[in-house]
């Protein structure tokens, strides 16, 4: 099950009435997190790719969002709170399926330019 | 929705939780937000830059490099220490409706019955929609080791139909309840507490 998955899960565990242990899943947002921005650091990304980071940033900002709102909800029994944490947790994985598709699309095309022998 | 339209509460919450925080982040809610920003920001990648040919291999090679740091987000995660809801309820003994639902009857229900009833029967819905609800103070008592001890009150709140729901004649009647999770911690400190003591707790 992917991160963003997986928070879709828990988010609905919780909306249902369940408990869980947010802690991993924090630890979890939080490492790869930090693991995605150490990487795109490493690749050095030309100026123009740069909103990437931002755009990583904003998803990664959502997830860790919403497993905070878990936490709140899980800790005041609350499961009305859960539906606010799915809604953040759709809207980080929106924007990096978003992101995801774009780039695929950006990547496809420069592709077909080099196909076409433009460079 | 504003997350006071929830009505659960939060005045009363616990010490240590921001609501200010947790208000204003529900309300910039940036779902649609992020979701223009990214559309935005890479449609002027895609058509805004005019890149040569060797910035463009250079952005060939970028952009696969950034796909495979986004696909590793796939990778599987840990499944979560999750309780469902039908463990973690509590069945907590009898309880006694007061005002009476019925004529000297008792009602039962397992811990789910009730727990879904609740969700069913949101104050703010009811309010708006049938502009009457029924209050029942419930109390609890709580049998530990052999011995029935007070746990304190709840309320229930019943609409109409709600009422007619958990009073309907084939369904059976309510015996248990959930306790919300603070109340189960105050028994813990109480067992804790009382431990060695016979009497029960009042």
């Amino acid at each position: 099950m992917s991160l963003g998955d997986a928070l879709y899960e828990a988010c609905l565990v919780v909306r249902e009435g369940g408990w869980l242990d947010v802690s991993d899943l924090r630890r979890e947002v939080k490492t790869r997190h930090q693991s995605m921005l150490a990487r795109l650091e490493q690749a050095r990304l030309p100026g123009g790719l740069g909103k990437i980071g931002e755009l990583v940033e904003i998803a990664f900002g959502d997830w860790t969002e919403a497993v905070t709102m878990l936490g709140v909800a899980c800790q005041e029994d609350s499961p009305e709170l859960a539906r606010w944490a799915l809604e953040k947790s759709l809207s980080g994985a929106d924007t990096m399926r978003r992101l995801r598709q774009l780039l695929e699309e950006y990547s496809q095309a420069l592709c077909e330019e080099a196909d076409d022998g433009d460079f | 929705m504003e997350i006071s339209d929830l009505n659960i509460g939060l005045g009363t919450a616990a010490q240590g939780v921001d609501w200010g925080w947790l208000q204003s982040r529900v309300r910039q809610s940036r779902r649609s937000l992020a979701g223009d920003q990214v559309q935005n920001r890479l449609s002027e990648l895609l058509f805004g830059a005019k890149l040569n040919p060797r910035e463009k291999l250079e952005y060939r090679v970028k952009l696969a490099e950034v796909l495979d740091v986004i696909e590793d987000l796939d990778a599987p995660v840990a499944a979560s220490r999750s309780i469902p809801v039908g463990r973690r309820l509590t069945s907590v003994g009898s309880l006694n409706w007061i005002p009476s639902i019925g004529k000297g009857e008792a009602y039962t229900a397992t811990p789910e019955q009730v727990f879904h009833k609740r969700k069913l029967l949101r104050i703010h819905d009811f309010l708006a929609r049938e502009g009457e609800v029924c209050f029942h103070r419930v109390a609890v008592k709580i049998t530990c080791r052999d011995q029935v001890r007070k746990g304190g009150f709840d309320q229930v709140f019943l609409s109409p139909e709600g009422l007619k729901e958990i009073t309907h004649p084939t369904q059976p009647g309510v015996v248990s309840l959930r306790l919300p999770q603070r109340c189960l911690k105050q028994v813990d400190v109480r067992r804790v507490a009382r431990k060695g003591k016979t009497r029960a707790i009042s």
